[in-house]
């Protein structure tokens, strides 16, 4: 029903792209030799166990032994969360093939509740794109889509991905006028302001520390503002072919080493907003391999 | 033990339990219209086939789902789980049963305006099975989503459902659309009619209200629903705001009351309008994200409401 | 004849869901077994035709059923879902003091001299049993209801970590507010 087509690949690819990392996560457990297996006569077999086991040994609510894992996934490890509280940790692994998620990103994080404790971002098939002038301004539409898709605004992100469509086109610059008025929608809408304002604020030296373009400065939905600004202009530029100052987009690459820092903290769903509010148009590989642990 | 539900004496006849697959049919074909607006408003905004490829996009979708292979994933709870995804439209079918369509009610509940808020409660336990039973991490966090936006949305829709109460000075749904004679409660009680159709725009995890089923955790609650599981949650979805929107006709829009046409026929008439702007709604709200919302509940809605009570309770005071 | 049959039917559902809450094996299911419970006990309470207390029972039940969802979940820190776990612990005593209990209270049942009904109910049963209950204490009744509110207000001010000096910074002057998690109205 609805955009059902639409949201049940999405639906789709995240299951592939994550739920099956989450288990993987797990100390390496071999998650082939685990798909291999019966599933209902590992399942009942598992319970009748268990029930026995429970009722005979222990005494008190007490959660049974630490090597039992059913359906081959370990138990969660409890660690302090931000409240000082504690609290289980889940291993979940987003990427690399998720709907509005920067291409070949993989991010391991460790969740307690839905919060993001500890990341670890890596890059698969991280080779070097060429933007070129027509490109790079529907590259930055289209993280616009991502970021409005994100938002829950799906009319403006099918607006947003129509006007890239339009814009990787060559020919007449219909773009321009399109996204000058996408760009006067999006900043109409007090909800969204509302929704994205104060989300992740980036200091100058945020910015500078974590070798991100002068413009990721402020909230994410300053940021958004300047995705549009930078679209509008974009696709002007190219319209006037080399006339105009393009901007440069050669810039807008983050190292996965800064990523993880970027989004610890903040709770899954923001911590994706705020990723697409970075307008990346490339990633790369990092340096080193490199573990961040919040707090 | 005696008759469980007394008649009230509000002018309403109580029709044969039989009606009650009249009423499912009428709600399974608002449903199907309801999902025919979207798609074609979402093909207008989307460009995409247009307008009447918008209109037939449901049937496809729905065919494509019951032909679709159910995902299995590990350890699922799939009681929990199957009860979650089923259990919209069965509750959505209960909040219609003490709707009354012009003269005729299937149930007619003394305590129908109380009914009617248990049964948005049961959306809770619902989403959140869904989350739950599938065993994923986005599932799981769509599922707690849901309760974080309840606990902004809930005590500011029982509130706003307490001012036509006070006015007919009964909860019988049949007594509070007789008590709206010339003047709907819709035009002097605002506030409270806003708050009711956010609040029926959130049980049905709609429009702005959809984060627990949102993009953002990729899916949520629905995440791994698959095939007609996931045909019979959308389903429940439409059927939920379907009888929010009957539901308000008594509540807040005079009933039946209307000239020319019978009253059954006004009935259907100002639902269907009111479900065209609450599924054209989602066309223009960007989601509330329950971070942000749950103080909004708290702070603004559920004083606003409050004080709206206030004002009704003073005036039906002053009037009696 | 039928409601009859309805109302047992429905009490089986409760006795059988209560008796589910220990028997099954995840907090999940425990829960909504509970839930179930008090559902059917909501639904046998309609037929008493006490049907504003039978629904409120639902409303409220079902509602708090899924915040204790999540408090189990949380804090009997588990695996979500994954983990079969005994409902149960302290068997032997539990047991004892169950059947104890039961036989008690059916002894007390059986050995009353329960009294036979004067008069006829009243037209508004539910109205005459809240008279019955709090008629004449109407006044203390109106007080506890703040005095609990204030009390669990209270309870979360001080269990809090955070006051509002770390909100708003030492000299209170600090906008807007630094929380962990900002919320909506920005206060």
């Amino acid at each position: 029903m609805d955009h059902g087509g639409h949201e049940g690949h999405e639906g789709h690819e995240g299951h592939e792209g994550m739920d099956h990392g989450s288990h993987e996560g797990h100390e390496g457990m071999d998650h082939g030799a685990h798909e291999g297996m019966d599933h209902g006569a590992h399942e009942g077999m598992d319970h009748g166990a268990h029930e026995g086991m429970d009722h005979g040994a222990h005494e008190g609510m007490d959660h049974g032994d630490m090597e039992m894992s059913p359906g081959g996934i370990p138990l969660a490890e409890g660690g302090e969360d931000r409240d000082g509280l504690e609290m289980d940790v889940l291993q979940v692994r987003l990427g690399p093939v998720l709907p509005h998620w920067p291409a070949g990103l993989v991010l391991r994080c460790s969740l307690q509740g839905d919060v993001i404790v500890k990341a670890q971002a890596e890059l698969v098939d991280g080779r070097a794109r060429q933007d070129d002038e027509v490109v790079g301004p529907a590259r930055g539409i289209d993280n616009i889509a991502s970021l409005l898709a994100l938002a829950g605004w799906d009319d403006a992100a099918a607006e947003a991905r129509r006007i890239r469509d339009t814009a990787l086109e060559p020919g007449d610059g219909a773009a321009g006028s399109e996204v000058e008025r996408l760009r006067r929608r999006v900043r109409r809408s007090r909800t969204l302001r509302w929704s994205l304002r104060g989300v992740r604020r980036l200091s100058d030296e945020d910015a500078h520390a974590r070798g991100l373009p002068a413009d990721a400065v402020g909230d994410t939905y300053e940021r958004l503002m300047g995705m549009l600004d930078r679209a509008v202009a974009g696709v002007a530029a190219t319209a006037a072919r080399g006339t105009g100052t393009r901007p440069n987009d050669a810039d807008r690459t983050l190292s996965t080493d800064h990523l993880a820092h970027l989004l610890t903290g903040l709770d899954l769903a923001t911590a994706r907003l705020v990723l697409a509010s970075l307008d990346i148009h490339e990633l790369l590989a990092g340096q080193a391999e490199h573990e961040v642990s919040h707090g | 033990m005696a008759d469980p539900m007394p008649m009230t004496d509000a002018p309403i006849t109580t029709v044969a339990p039989g009606w009650a697959i009249a009423a499912l049919a009428i709600l399974g074909v608002l449903v199907v219209a309801a999902a025919m607006l979207d798609g074609a408003l979402a093909a207008r905004a989307g460009g995409g086939p247009g307008t009447v490829g918008g209109l037939v996009r449901p049937f496809g979708e729905a065919a494509r789902l019951m032909r679709q292979r159910r995902r299995t994933t590990v350890e699922a709870d799939r009681l929990l789980w199957r009860i979650g995804g089923a259990g919209l439209l069965v509750t959505a079918a209960l909040m219609v049963t003490v709707v009354p369509l012009g003269e005729w009610t299937i149930f007619d509940l003394d305590v129908g305006v109380m009914w009617f808020n248990a049964m948005d409660v049961m959306v809770w336990a619902l989403v959140w099975l869904t989350g739950w039973g599938a065993n994923s991490a986005h599932s799981l966090v769509g599922g707690y989503r849901f309760l974080a936006h309840g606990l902004g949305y809930e005590l500011p829709l029982m509130f706003a459902l307490v001012a036509p109460a006070i006015v007919a000075e009964s909860l019988n749904v049949g007594a509070v659309a007789a008590a709206q004679e010339g003047l709907w409660f819709a035009v002097w009680m605002p506030v409270a009619f806003l708050v009711y159709l956010l609040g029926v725009a959130a049980f049905s995890v709609w429009g702005p209200f959809a984060p627990a089923i949102g993009t953002d955790v990729a899916g949520g609650a629905r995440a791994e629903l698959s095939g007609v599981d996931r045909l019979v949650f959308e389903a429940g979805r439409y059927a939920l705001l379907a009888a929010g929107a009957a539901f308000a006709v008594p509540m807040f829009l005079g009933g039946g009351a209307g000239p020319l046409l019978p009253g059954w026929a006004w009935v259907l008439v100002k639902t269907v309008a009111l479900l065209a702007v609450l599924v054209w709604l989602r066309r223009r709200l960007p989601a509330f994200r329950p971070d942000k919302f749950m103080e909004v509940g708290w702070m603004l809605l559920l004083p606003a409401v409050l004080l709206q009570d206030l004002v009704v309770a003073v005036v039906a005071v002053w009037r009696s | 004849m039928l409601s009859d049959i309805a109302f047992w039917g429905v009490g089986l559902v409760a006795v059988v869901g209560g008796a589910a809450v220990f028997y099954v094996d995840s907090m999940a299911r425990a829960t909504y077994a509970l839930a179930l419970s008090f559902v059917a006990v909501g639904l046998q309470v309609l037929f008493l035709q006490q049907n504003y207390v039978g629904v409120v029972t639902i409303l409220m039940m079902v509602m708090e059923m899924a915040i204790m969802a999540v408090y189990m979940v949380m804090f009997m820190g588990m695996n979500p879902a994954l983990m079969p776990m005994s409902m149960v612990h302290s068997n032997k005593a539990a047991i004892a003091a169950a059947v104890a209990t039961f036989l008690v209270l059916a002894a007390g049942i059986l050995m009353v001299d329960w009294p036979t009904r004067r008069g006829s109910p009243p037209a508004d049963v539910t109205m005459a049993l809240g008279e019955a209950l709090m008629g004449p204490k109407m006044l203390v009744m109106a007080v506890i209801s703040p005095v609990m509110v204030a009390t669990i207000v209270a309870g979360v001010v001080l269990a809090a970590h955070r006051t509002r000096y770390d909100r708003f910074g030492d000299d209170l002057k600090q906008r807007p507010a630094d929380d962990p998690q900002p919320g909506g109205v920005g206060r």
